[in-house]
């Protein structure tokens, strides 16, 4: 994994994974908090045409971000697999659970753009999975801190390093 | 207890910077489709509730993100302070174009009122905020390897 382009690679696929999350955690919010604020003022009718359009526009953004995520969270996990079963089996299960939550949040996304009607309770929907979404950002931070924290502990035993593919 | 702070403060970084990015995108992309077919004063009316709403979440999230920061990079300054190249050319890098894509972000929500060149802000606030990110992941990507590099015995030539 020394040569130049996972050089190149892995960081990009970091990049991509994040710019992905940050679309979709930030439509969701967007949808659930600001969109209700800024139309609050205009009639029912007129409410419902700017939430469609909003929905439609954003339909697009979810599918790319979407592709963005499954991308570049396959390589990561590609790239983690061998670690996984062998010296972060710990943090193994912080990582399933993230990637759980993280699809089933894509799933209800995808579900919510995919009709050409809104759902009856679509705020709701979003503030469902906009949890979902920050439970899985949260799900990664832990599962790449229990990698960090071993990776340290065994940095400072070199006795078990001879074994370990850096 | 040290470890759970370390766990929150990721994740309020991490989650800050997506409902800042996620924000001023949909500013930038969404909305406008969204008020298309509104009439002027009703448009003016919603963008400008828009703003204030936008603005609320944006300055939250800037102090989230600022604090946050500060923190995660207090943990592992030990690192970067071995690791001066690393510092300079990543880590400098992302705090300056951070820096930059936060007053960018209160320059374009500022008023009411857009302004004439309210999208030409949001536009390079968000090419500023894409970027800060890209150096947060290669900061990320060459610290990690820094670390998981063994330690070894200094060798008198």
């Amino acid at each position: 994994m020394d040569s130049w382009y996972w050089h190149i690679i892995f960081p990009l696929s970091r990049w991509l994974h994040i710019v992905g999350t940050t679309l979709l955690v930030g439509g969701t919010l967007f949808y659930e908090l600001i969109v209700p604020v800024a139309i609050e003022d205009l009639k029912e009718e007129q409410q419902l045409t700017v939430f469609n359009r909003a929905r439609w526009a954003f339909r697009s953004v979810v599918w790319i971000s979407i592709c963005m995520l499954v991308a570049s969270g396959s390589v990561s996990l590609w790239r983690l697999w061998g670690g996984y079963h062998d010296l972060f089996i710990q943090s193994r299960w912080w990582a399933l659970a993230h990637v759980a939550v993280g699809s089933l949040a894509m799933l209800i996304a995808i579900l919510l753009i995919i009709r050409r009607q809104p759902p009856t309770h679509p705020i709701g929907w979003m503030r469902l999975n906009l949890v979902l979404l920050l439970t899985a950002i949260l799900l990664a931070g832990i599962a790449r801190h229990v990698r960090l924290t071993i990776r340290e502990e065994l940095r400072r035993s070199p006795n078990e390093l001879s074994s370990v593919n850096w | 207890m040290e470890a759970a702070i370390a766990i929150i403060s990721r994740w309020l970084h991490v989650s800050a910077a997506a409902v800042l990015i996620g924000g001023v995108f949909a500013t930038l992309l969404v909305l406008p489709a969204a008020l298309k077919r509104l009439d002027e004063p009703r448009r003016d009316a919603a963008l400008a509730g828009w703003r204030r709403a936008l603005r609320r979440t944006v300055h939250i999230a800037l102090a989230v993100l600022l604090i946050s920061g500060t923190y995660n990079t207090a943990v592992v300054w030990s690192v970067y302070k071995s690791q001066r190249a690393l510092l300079h050319a990543l880590w400098g890098t992302h705090v300056l174009l951070a820096l930059l894509a936060l007053g960018s972000a209160l320059l374009s929500m500022a008023g009411d009122a857009a302004r004439p060149w309210h999208r030409k802000w949001i536009a390079a606030t968000l090419v500023l905020l894409l970027a800060t990110a890209a150096t947060a992941s290669g900061t990320k990507w060459a610290r990690d390897r820094a670390q998981a590099r063994p330690t070894e015995p200094a060798r008198i030539p």
